[in-house]
């Protein structure tokens, strides 16, 4: 038998669950006032509240709870219909409820309290009905729901089923439902122990890759095996580790109808809003962070964005405002977007604010770009409101919603017109698990997060692409300067001079807004990396933001790309020599994607080949395919073209030449001067794909790594590595040539370029 | 009468130190220890112990004493400081001892001011002095002493 507390403690958590519930449906049933299915599910939930607090009696809860539910068995019967008044109404009492239920929470006792007001609201809207039959006497009238004069809970919701018939039988089977989902019900689980969880799985897969490591150089098939098994257990573990840290999106969405309904409301506006991808799934502590930056970003939307009704039907849009959520996957990062088609940013308003403010000259800002502008409003205090109104004008809104997104290694962005704005957030997935690019400095390795990367730049000392810039060295990239930072010199690794004649490396990265290069000794490799903490002696030194353990058990640290800019005075540097407006490239994005041709093998699908290697497309029927020693070529113009069955060196051999059609598609690359045609088993489509491509461990034949598009990963083909496993060497080739020249007038059969 | 302290002692030079055993979680000879770039000197840099990233300190630095040639043949000893473990090296490891606590003296005069802020007192032994070192100056000290760590 549980104890009271235990009880209480249950009651405390669904009826906290049904006010979140009930916060959406009361929003919806204004949309949809005659959706019965919906107004029956909120009269089902004040019915729960009324019935649970009667059992506890908590008297004051179970009055308003009543209250609200003769207000909604009206409405269910279509006596009555929802208006803004009678939502707003609802609302109230339903943040009554949770004021009194927080109460409860804290003392175990029903607060003390007057809802007199609302109870008088209530019961003037269940009368507002003149034909009121089936509601008890005492109820409809105000005034008469006094202590004394209120029936047994017990025999006052008998009262109520009389009255509505079937309900009875209804609410069983909900009871029953309840009974059935308290055996399947989730186990709770401290974070803290998830943590720990957390801890221990990424300790077991560094263990587990010392073990592959051993396993690799061991000549015993029972030890190999096994370290396999633990290697894919590992692998799965992790994998389903993570998967309880996550936590889909609408976990923060649900406050949002609400808070639009009211918002709007309250600045006399009509707005709807959209979700889209509410199901996205992404880290409980990210959840948390954003919850804020979203809440400001729809009160900017709804009080600054959406316009006035009458201004929207001037403008030939729609009365009602639209506020679009939408969440979704995107090269393991997810993107929030949230978009109204409202006024948009009033370019001219934040100009002018901005030169009223006195932070930029007249002639610097005639030479700004929309987009440099629209950055204005990232900055502290900004804000073109003229007045503060209740929902926001304070100024801020943007540079605390760009502050806490960056803080988690996220980004936002704006794009605005007359037609509306649309922000959009890049958040990480997780924040205990990122990629990372190490590079070497003097000996030590170093990780730079992902996040940061933009893109990596390889030169010979002789080819000097480095130039001073106001004491500043600079890279020109695609003409524009890149400010560089030499890692050596920050770290203070002076001392260790490098070699002169060695290439150079810059690896380009962005923070807070600043595009710049690190030179550094070496470009080692991507890896995901754990993210731990430095510790507390540590904590300080800004250019770190962590500290991960490698494969080979040691620890290296993962540098904070801002930090580093910060230290360097780069930034102080920077606002100094006005180099920022010589850097267009410091505010707009380096395009990361590449082009590549989208293409399937029989047993697998979605490869991509890079658009630099692909010359031609061709079809041949396969019956034109000869045998050249061991082999496959076809006459292709003037030449013969060796062909390369990619199935033969990624899928399984099982799979090879599996061709069902009597044609062959083929991807002409001409190698040294020579066609070579890989054989493929469909063509699809040339297609961008971000040029984060991420390794694969371990590393798969033929195969550079994947990326993701469209939702879908795609395994990038490494064509060097295909034409070193083919054998085809140019001395082969040419020697070929002249053996087969006499086949030269054939031409191809079919062109698909 | 007092109850006995038990103290783990090693030595650092010809010094000899203890530090409560009940703080001292285990010793290992010295790990692979990553240095940390601009890291406060006596701060030798970070180990990894079973998974756990863990702050290594050079005691010989820290207290002052001419420092060692290479960290080979050197100890870790690891201790716990609010669920937090950090590594302290030294030079090698001695005896657990149990001293009573009338036994011990307030710091000499005449250690420099420095040092005498990381000594909470010494106990004379027969043959020699032995310092107790105060663990949370010691460690968390490190933070202070450095000048360096932020420019900004």
């Amino acid at each position: 038998m549980k104890n009271h507390a235990q009880i209480l403690e249950e009651f405390l958590l669904e009826t906290q669950e049904i006010f979140d519930q009930l916060d959406i449906d009361l929003v919806r049933m204004e949309q949809e006032p005659r959706n019965d299915k919906l107004l029956a599910s909120i009269f089902r939930a004040m019915h729960t509240i009324k019935g649970s607090s009667g059992f506890f009696a908590f008297r004051r809860l179970e009055k308003v709870a009543h209250a609200a539910e003769s207000l909604l068995t009206k409405l269910r019967e279509g006596a009555l219909h929802a208006t803004p008044d009678l939502t707003d109404t609802l609302l109230a009492t339903l943040d009554a409820l949770r004021l009194i239920v927080g109460g409860i929470a804290e003392q175990h006792l029903e607060p003390v309290g007057d809802d007199a007001t609302l109870l008088t609201q209530l019961a003037a809207l269940t009368e507002g009905s003149s034909f009121a039959k089936t509601l008890p006497n005492d109820v409809a009238r105000p005034g008469v729901l006094g202590d004394s004069a209120y029936p047994t809970p017990a025999g006052f919701s008998q009262a109520t089923f009389n009255d509505t018939g079937t309900r009875v039988d209804v609410d069983l089977e909900l009871l029953d439902a309840a009974k059935q989902a308290d055996l399947m019900a989730p186990v709770k689980i401290s974070v803290d122990l998830l943590d720990e969880l957390m801890d221990l799985v990424s300790e077991m897969v560094l263990a587990r890759n010392r073990l592959l490591s051993f396993a690799s150089s061991s000549a015993d098939a029972n030890f190999s095996s096994t370290v396999r098994t633990i290697d894919l257990i590992t692998l799965e573990l992790q994998e389903r580790m993570m998967k309880t840290r996550m936590q889909p999106i609408s976990t923060v969405w649900s406050k949002f109808p609400r808070l639009v309904r009211d918002l709007a409301r309250e600045c006399g506006k009509n707005v709807q809003l959209i979700e889209i991808g509410a199901h996205t799934e992404l880290d409980r502590a990210l959840l948390e962070a954003i919850r804020d930056p979203l809440i400001h970003i729809i009160r900017n939307s709804v009080d600054h964005g959406i316009e006035l009704p009458q201004q929207r039907v001037a403008a030939g849009k729609p009365e009602t405002g639209t506020i679009t959520l939408c969440s979704k996957h995107e090269n393991g990062m997810v993107i929030i977007e949230i978009g109204d088609d409202g006024g948009g940013v009033d370019l001219g308003l934040v100009a002018a604010t901005a030169l009223q403010k006195g932070l930029v000259s007249q002639e610097r800002i005639s030479r700004m770009t929309d987009r440099e502008i629209i950055n204005f409003i990232y900055l502290p205090g900004f804000s073109t409101k003229p007045f503060i109104t209740e929902v926001s004008g304070r100024g801020v809104g943007m540079d605390v919603v760009r502050t806490k997104v960056q803080q988690i290694g996220g980004a936002v962005e704006v794009v605005s017109s007359s037609k509306g704005t649309e922000l959009r957030l890049r958040i990480p997935l997780t924040l205990a698990i990122m990629p990372a690019l190490f590079v070497q400095c003097a000996t030590q390795r170093f990780a730079i997060p992902q996040n940061n990367l933009l893109e990596m730049i390889k030169f010979a000392p002789s080819d000097s692409g480095l130039e001073d810039f106001y004491g500043v060295p600079v890279y020109r990239l695609r003409n524009r300067l890149i400010p560089i930072v030499d890692l050596g010199h920050e770290l203070g690794f002076d001392s260790l001079k490098k070699e002169s004649d060695e290439n150079i490396h810059i690896v380009v990265v962005q923070a807070n807004g600043l595009v710049f290069g690190l030179m550094v000794d070496k470009v080692l490799f991507l890896q995901e990396v754990v993210v731990k903490s430095t510790g507390p002696l540590l904590k300080n030194i800004s250019i770190y933001s962590g500290a991960t353990i490698l494969g080979d058990g040691q620890v290296a640290m993962i540098f904070d790309v801002g930090g580093i800019a910060l230290r360097s005075g780069l930034v102080s540097k920077l606002t100094d020599q006005d180099l920022q407006s010589e850097l267009p490239g410091a505010v707009t994005r380096v395009a990361a994607t590449q082009s590549m041709l989208l293409f399937d093998l029989a047993h697998m699908p979605r490869l991509a080949i890079a658009l630099d290697y692909v010359d031609r497309l061709e079809i041949f029927p396969i019956h034109k395919v000869e045998q050249q020693g061991q082999h496959d070529v076809i006459i292709y113009g003037e030449n013969i073209m060796k062909l390369i069955w990619l199935s033969d060196y990624i899928e399984s051999p099982s799979a090879s030449k599996s061709c069902s059609s009597e044609n062959i598609n083929v991807i002409v690359h001409y190698h040294q001067g020579q066609p070579i045609g890989l054989v493929v088993q469909h063509i699809h489509d040339i297609i961008e794909i971000a040029a984060e491509i991420v390794l694969i461990m371990p590393s798969q034949a033929g195969i550079v790594g994947s990326a993701i598009y469209a939702d879908q990963v795609v395994s990038i083909l490494n064509v060097e590595e295909i034409l070193q496993l083919s054998k085809i060497n140019s001395y082969d080739l040419h020697k070929k040539n002249e053996d087969t020249i006499l086949h030269s007038h054939f031409t191809p059969e079919g062109v698909l370029t | 009468m007092t109850l006995p302290i038990s103290y783990a002692t090693f030595y650092l030079a010809d010094f000899y130190f203890g530090i409560p055993s009940a703080s001292v979680v285990e010793l290992t000879n010295t790990l692979m220890i990553t240095p940390v770039p601009l890291a406060p000197s006596a701060i030798s840099g970070l180990i990894n112990l079973r998974g756990k990233i863990v702050t290594a300190i050079d005691l010989r630095k820290r207290l002052g004493i001419t420092s060692r040639p290479e960290l080979e043949g050197s100890v870790t000893v690891f201790v716990n400081r609010n669920e937090l473990l950090f590594g302290l090296i030294i030079d090698r490891v001695c005896d657990i001892l149990e001293l009573d606590s009338s036994d011990f003296q307030q710091p000499p005069h005449h250690v420099s001011e420095d040092i005498a802020e990381l000594i909470v007192g010494f106990h004379k032994l027969p043959d020699k002095l032995m310092f107790i070192l105060d663990l949370d100056k010691l460690i968390y000290g490190c933070i202070a002493s450095n000048a360096d760590i932020a420019k900004e």
